[in-house]
């Protein structure tokens, strides 16, 4: 998984979940945008949606399953949802570790 | 026991402790001196107008010093008040017309108020018998099981009368809002007390942790999805709250891993589940410690049973009845909660509702709602909606679509959250979806709504 298209794919995804919401205009959406905290460019639950809508991708382009939203991610000192590019480290250290292990 | 009205009791509280602060608000403080006068303005204001005692009146807004103070005016004059809060709206006519409102307060984001009559009179019993008794009421509206909303007459007093007992007064932010009984519970109880109420500008983590934070707010009355949205953001470590002395939590059933999370992150502060319905009122409850689920729920005028796995409750302070619904109560006085739990000794564990509702981060979805949308679209055969359980928000809504022509996943997304824009709101969308070949229900024609 290449991390520049990743990103890219990722933003996508964020540039259509902030028009759905469509309260904020001319809200620029980089991977640097922040998804969590007072400056959110998503509502919390945006956010939720969000994030699955980049588990899906992950399975449809890539055929990988994984659950972002969890414990670990949680308890991180810097949380992975602070950002695009905060994000796509997380799914590439998940994609790593899912590689790694022997297949079933 | 003391024969007084509460209202009057609690009105010559408010002298007592003239000085101490009752309210924050747009980070202005209001004393109880100041409450007090703004309640006698408002006596004022409805004894020159044409509300009288008995009417029903809605009161649309947030809790904000003149919304309080109309509020208790309002029971001070014994009318029967139907608290609203701005964010149910779109619903405001359709409540109207089944709590047959006399009169309209509407409140602004300034928190000025205009009053405008209804006449919307139609001499319901239950309400004609609220009216018999002199005393003042409440409406609160609830989801119904078919998803229809019902009205909740309560007697006004009989929710009041176990704040009489003295208990800690604390800082509290008011999470839950306006038209909620757990709000009103705790703006009652915060009154009684002599406690301070502070109003964050939104229910946003950021705006209720800067109300914390600057007001050394020691009481968060909120939801285990809020708490998991705070744990999601490190609120904790961006705001100083360590003045929280008590988080209390209930609304929907709390995640095991949630609350430990929840007491490393607030290593200060105690936990405690709390349970009520809009049909019986808030019990007093105790949580076996800071890190358990299970809970002791009752209190004097409480007592509690278990039939089939789930939990009755019969109360002192019930409602009259449902407006708009048949009584829910056996004949013996006796309600069916509806949350399945599990008896240990004197405590129970919540387990969560028996039915198929999607609690979402402590709103209830029900499917059938989302179901009769999402199937508008152009190419579906047939829909189920279930929940799915998510470490955030407890539950989010999962959409499975029979397609005639299958398309992804993301792209029949996409229709679904354009097609939802002001047609459902934003918790009741589907967060996730699937695309499937076979019909999502079972011989019996029931849908497949568990995973």
């Amino acid at each position: 998984m290449n991390r520049d298209t990743l990103v890219e794919s990722m933003t996508d995804l964020l540039k259509t979940a902030v028009d759905a919401e469509g309260e904020h205009h001319q809200i620029e959406v980089t991977p640097d945008a922040p998804l969590v905290g007072g400056e959110a460019i998503l509502s919390s639950m945006g956010l939720v949606s969000y994030v699955m809508d980049v588990e899906a991708s992950l399975e449809e382009d890539h055929g990988l399953e994984v659950t972002l939203v969890n414990e670990n991610a949680l308890s991180r000192k810097e949380s992975p949802f602070r950002s695009v590019h905060a994000l796509a480290d997380y799914v590439l250290e998940l994609a790593g570790s899912a590689a790694s292990k022997p297949a079933a | 026991m003391d024969r007084t009205r509460h209202i009057e009791w609690q009105l010559a509280r408010f002298a007592s402790g003239r000085d101490h602060a009752a309210m924050v608000w747009r980070d202005e403080t209001v004393t109880y001196g100041e409450l007090r006068e703004r309640v006698d303005a408002w006596v004022a204001r409805l004894n020159a107008s044409e509300i009288q005692t008995g009417d029903c009146v809605g009161v649309i807004g947030d809790f904000s010093p003149e919304s309080v103070a109309c509020l208790l005016a309002l029971v001070a004059q014994r009318c029967i008040v139907v608290p609203l809060a701005w964010e149910s709206q779109d619903q405001h006519e359709q409540f109207f017309a089944i709590a047959e409102l006399d009169h309209l307060v509407h409140f602004d984001r300034s928190d000025a108020a205009t009053v405008v009559a209804r006449n919307g009179r139609r001499n319901h019993p239950l309400l004609e018998q609220v009216r018999a008794r002199r005393g003042p009421g409440l409406i609160l509206f609830s989801s119904g099981s078919t998803g229809a909303p019902k009205a909740i007459l309560h007697e006004f007093e009989p929710l009041l009368a176990k704040f009489r007992q003295p208990r800690r007064a604390y800082r509290t932010v008011n999470f839950l809002l306006f038209d909620h009984i757990g709000g009103v519970n705790t703006l009652f109880y915060t009154l009684a007390n002599l406690g301070c109420t502070v109003v964050p500008a939104d229910r946003t983590v950021a705006r209720v942790c800067e109300a914390v934070a600057r007001h050394g707010v020691e009481l968060l009355p909120t939801s285990p999805s809020f708490l998991n949205l705070m744990l999601l953001e490190r609120a904790h470590e961006h705001y100083d709250l360590s003045s929280l002395s008590l988080i209390t939590y209930g609304t929907e059933v709390m995640p095991e891993r949630t609350l430990a999370m929840a007491n490393e992150a607030f290593p200060g502060a105690r936990f405690q589940q709390t349970y009520g319905l809009s049909e019986l009122g808030i019990l007093r409850s105790k949580s076996r410690d800071n890190r358990s689920l299970l809970v002791k729920v009752g209190g004097e005028d409480f007592e509690t049973r278990v039939r089939n796995g789930t939990l009755w409750i019969r109360a002192q302070s019930s409602m009259v009845g449902y407006l708009n619904a048949p009584s829910p109560f056996d004949d013996e006085g006796w309600f069916d909660t509806g949350d399945a739990v599990v008896q240990e000794g004197d405590y129970y564990r919540i387990l969560g509702r028996e039915s198929d509702i999607v609690n979402v981060g402590g709103q209830k979805v029900y499917p059938a709602e989302v179901e009769k949308v999402v199937a508008e679209l152009p190419g579906v055969i047939d829909i189920a909606i279930r929940g799915e359980e998510h470490m955030i928000l407890g539950n989010v809504v999962v959409a499975v679509v029979q397609m005639r022509d299958p398309i992804p996943a993301s792209e029949m997304k996409r229709r679904i959250v354009a097609h939802a824009k002001g047609r459902l709101q934003p918790f009741m969308v589907p967060a996730k979806v699937k695309v499937v070949t076979e019909s999502p229900v079972t011989y019996r024609f029931k849908k497949v709504r568990r995973a």
